[in-house]
């Protein structure tokens, strides 16, 4: 196994303490430690945001584009070199919003990647505007009123847009998370995992706290080759505030 | 004027099979050995409409289109209507019996009346126009209807029931008309010669991309370089080392193919200004991060749509100053079709030694007409080691890796890289500011240090450019300066006017950035009296050289009408300028 310190950088990130991109990282060295895979082997791409400097401080190549553009740079990277392991991070205004037509096209275009979107609900990077992943009513420096848009349902969306893989999981429980990542990057096809994430600083009432709370895990009874009862988990949250995390939908 | 040439110009309908037509036509005279240059102007619809296609013929080799029919093949009204005024004296005119015509306009021309109803009735075919005019053409003129017969049954190999129904169709065309005279080149014994390459501007960049290694292509469709997009897929259905991506937008186009060459592809992406307009953050992605693309830039009339099925020149500042803050950029503009193989050739090169993005600037009349030309020949004009396997013109080799696994890519010299799977070779390809491993900074002695490094790029490059030179006599009294397309037409009108005794020079600027401002300024500084000549309405070329050169021509031919010049264009507005 390669080592988990292989993946170290003697950079210290510079994200809020508390945030919830420290759990993400953890889990992606975790992760490529666990898999054997090695750093020259592996890229991983960003965009632009908090949550776009991993590449950064994970020792392996990186590919830090702009924002919510990290999907073709990926998808063009894994064409043009079939032995990478591919893996491209996205945010919910950076992969949801700038980048949401890629991530349709991505779904159905179905290349062997993996796509990891830290969704905290708002924009960090500029400071706590609302985000395409922030729900109705959510008052912040651009919406001092409440936006008055509804939030983006990513599952529902991959899952109708034709993506193989589809799941949630969530940055405060690192065992889980790392079980998701692996099996997203062993799938073959595209693999997107929509990852909640809190924002200590500019989202502070979607706390650790809180989705500690509403959080639970997919069971057996959950059927992930049924790509209707998938689409139902994945609408379950429009209904009511509880968050399913694990496979929703595989092929 | 030049009557060294022979025009056959055909019109009518989308949908009609217009340019299938004009395709055999080009090559019936291939096989006759002449020279050939052949345009197309068409309109933004699939149906109805009025396109056309000019061939031109002749036994030297020209360059571009002029203003005159010698024969005419109008399939509708409209086509009669627009061209005919154009037909020269004795010149022939075959037409659809159904067409209005006034015959005391007609005066010393040539009317061929084709039945075409009745053959679509007596054979029950439909939409077999094209065939029918081929026939009656050849007739007309006096060639070989089984010269006819043989192209028809190699442009449409393995399609049997469609070659025997055009083949129906145009005997009855053949069979509807009478022969009106020889046509007017033959008399002389043309040498054989090997078949020439008859290829539009589309054609040679693939061609020369393809040469250049060529192994990813990606491609949002859009006029006029269309063309590209479809000879690559075409081309990949049986080379398996290219491939060729149809993205959702232009955006991930372009983001497509940072991806794949930064991973090792030889890559490229074509688009027209409004494409590009898309790309333009990306585009200074590949600037910081100095990642290789070569980028096709077809111009088309806009703003917003425009004209987008016409050609200008409007986008040349567009493209030079496209991108947020400053970076190294190689900005090319060929002038000829067989320009356009070998600067693709010399793009890929610049891109892959350099890394930094090189666009290809050439315009819908240069990427959508063919010419005649002997592409073993243009090869001589530039070659590179094509040998070289994938982006490793600049590799850096295991001696320069340290066992730290991290690889100082941005370190000191300018040009140096690895690609994902070195070991020991890893760095961030970042679009932050970045230290030696690609790692983001704001660190002030850094910044300057990496915008020095990015920006000397321009100065290595500067020094292996061909140096620009004066195509005519050097002692003119007037020296033309133009870019691109309009090249061929500059030349013939050239060559006219110094025939008359104008003495006329001409300078093409290819090279837009890095711009060779000290040989232009001296070239210009010795020029009695300068002109220039633009395809679009501000003088853009003549602005650059202004900024780079404090020259400030004032004599200016512009044109923004989404039409390009002719030979006769340039010839009588020189003139009109010269009195």
């Amino acid at each position: 196994m390669t080592e988990l310190k292989t993946f170290n950088r003697t950079e210290i990130p510079n994200w809020c303490p508390g945030c919830g991109n420290f759990g993400i990282i953890a889990g992606v060295k975790k992760t490529l430690a666990e898999l054997d895979f090695k750093p020259e082997n592996t890229v991983l791409v960003s965009g632009v945001g908090c949550f776009a400097k991993l590449p950064y401080w994970v020792k392996v190549n990186g590919f830090v584009g702009l924002h919510g553009r990290s999907l073709p740079v990926a998808q063009g990277i894994k064409l043009a070199n079939q032995n990478l392991n591919v893996i491209a991070f996205g945010g919910d205004g950076d992969g949801y919003g700038e980048g949401g037509n890629h991530f349709t096209h991505a779904c159905r275009r179905n290349i062997n990647m993996a796509y990891f979107v830290h969704n905290n609900g708002v924009f960090g990077l500029t400071t706590g505007q609302y985000s395409p992943a922030s729900e109705k009513g959510r008052k912040s420096k651009s919406s001092p009123l409440g936006s008055t848009e509804k939030p983006v349902n990513p599952l529902a969306l991959a899952i109708s847009a034709g993506a193989t893989f589809v799941a949630r999981t969530y940055a405060g429980n690192l065992k889980e998370m790392v079980e998701i990542m692996k099996k997203a990057i062993l799938h073959d096809g595209f693999a997107f995992v929509d990852i909640i994430q809190p924002c200590v600083t500019f989202n502070p009432q979607h706390s650790f706290d809180y989705y500690n709370d509403k959080v639970y895990y997919l069971d057996d009874k959950h059927d992930s080759n049924n790509k209707l009862q998938a689409l139902e988990k994945a609408l379950e949250w429009e209904q009511e505030e509880k968050f399913a995390c694990g496979i929703f939908y595989q092929e | 004027m030049n009557s060294e040439s022979y025009i056959i110009r055909i019109g009518g309908e989308a949908g009609w099979g217009i340019a299938s037509a004009a395709d055999i036509i080009a090559k019936l005279f291939i096989k006759l050995n002449y020279h050939l240059f052949s345009s197309k102007e068409y309109m933004s619809q699939i149906k109805k409409g009025h396109n056309f296609h000019t061939i031109r013929i002749s036994k030297k080799k020209i360059h571009a289109d002029i203003d005159r029919i010698d024969l005419l093949l109008a399939l509708d009204q409209t086509t009669f209507d627009t061209h005919y005024d154009l037909v020269s004296k004795n010149g022939i005119i075959i037409h659809d019996d159904k067409i209005k015509i006034d015959p005391q306009q007609l005066k010393n021309k040539n009317l061929i009346q084709i039945p075409l109803t009745k053959i679509e009735e007596k054979l029950k075919e439909k939409n077999i126009h094209n065939a029918v005019f081929l026939g009656a053409l050849v007739k007309a003129i006096g060639i070989d209807y089984a010269l006819l017969r043989k192209i028809i049954k190699e442009r449409f190999v393995g399609k049997e029931n469609l070659v025997s129904k055009l083949l129906l169709a145009a005997k009855e065309g053949d069979d509807s008309v009478n022969k009106v005279k020889d046509f007017p080149l033959q008399e002389e014994n043309q040498e054989t010669k090997t078949i020439p390459d008859f290829l539009d501007g589309n054609e040679a960049i693939s061609q020369g991309a393809l040469k250049a290694g060529l192994t990813f292509h990606v491609q949002y469709p859009m006029t006029p370089v269309s063309g590209i997009l479809h000879y690559l897929a075409k081309e990949a259905t049986k080379n398996k080392s290219l491939t060729i991506i149809q993205p959702e937008d232009e955006i991930a186009g372009i983001n497509f193919a940072l991806g794949a060459s930064y991973a090792g592809a030889r890559t490229m992406t074509a688009t027209s200004g409004g494409g590009f307009a898309l790309m333009v953050e990306s585009f200074g992605l590949a600037g910081v991060a100095e990642i290789p693309l070569v980028l096709i830039e077809g111009q088309r009339p806009g703003p917003g749509t425009g004209l987008p099925t016409k050609t200008e020149q409007g986008d040349l500042k567009f493209v030079l100053s496209a991108g947020t803050g400053d970076f190294p950029k190689i900005i090319i503009a060929p002038e000829t079709v067989e320009g356009c193989y070998t600067e693709t050739k010399r793009a890929f090169y610049l891109t892959e030694k350099y890394q930094i993005p090189v666009i290809v600037l050439v315009d819908k009349h240069l990427a959508e007409s063919s010419k005649t030309f002997n592409l073993n020949e243009e090869e001589k004009n530039f070659t590179f080691d094509y040998e070289q396997k994938i982006n490793t013109i600049n590799q850096v080799d295991s001696s320069k890796l340290n066992s730290d696994g991290l690889f100082k890519r941005y370190e000191k010299e300018e040009t140096q890289r690895t690609i994902p799977g070195t070991e020991n070779g890893i760095y961030t390809c970042a679009g932050d500011e970045h230290d030696e491993v690609g790692v983001i900074t704001e660190n002030r002695d850094i910044r300057n240090q990496m915008m020095q490094r990015r920006m000397n790029k321009l100065n290595l490059i500067k020094e292996e450019l061909p140096v620009p030179t004066l195509i005519g006599p050097n002692d003119a009294d007037l020296t033309i300066v133009s870019w691109g397309s309009n090249h061929g037409a500059i030349i013939e009108a050239m060559e006219l006017l110094n025939s008359e005794e104008k003495k006329v020079n001409f300078l093409s600027i290819k090279y837009m950035a890095p711009f060779q401002e000290n040989e232009i300024q001296t070239i210009l500084e010795k020029a009695k009296k300068l002109i220039i000549i633009e395809n679009n309405y501000s003088a853009q070329l003549a602005n650059l050289i202004r900024e780079k050169t404090g020259i400030n021509i004032k004599n200016k031919i512009l044109r923004s009408d989404g039409r390009t010049f002719t030979v006769d264009d340039i010839y009588n507005q020189i003139k009109q300028n010269q009195k």
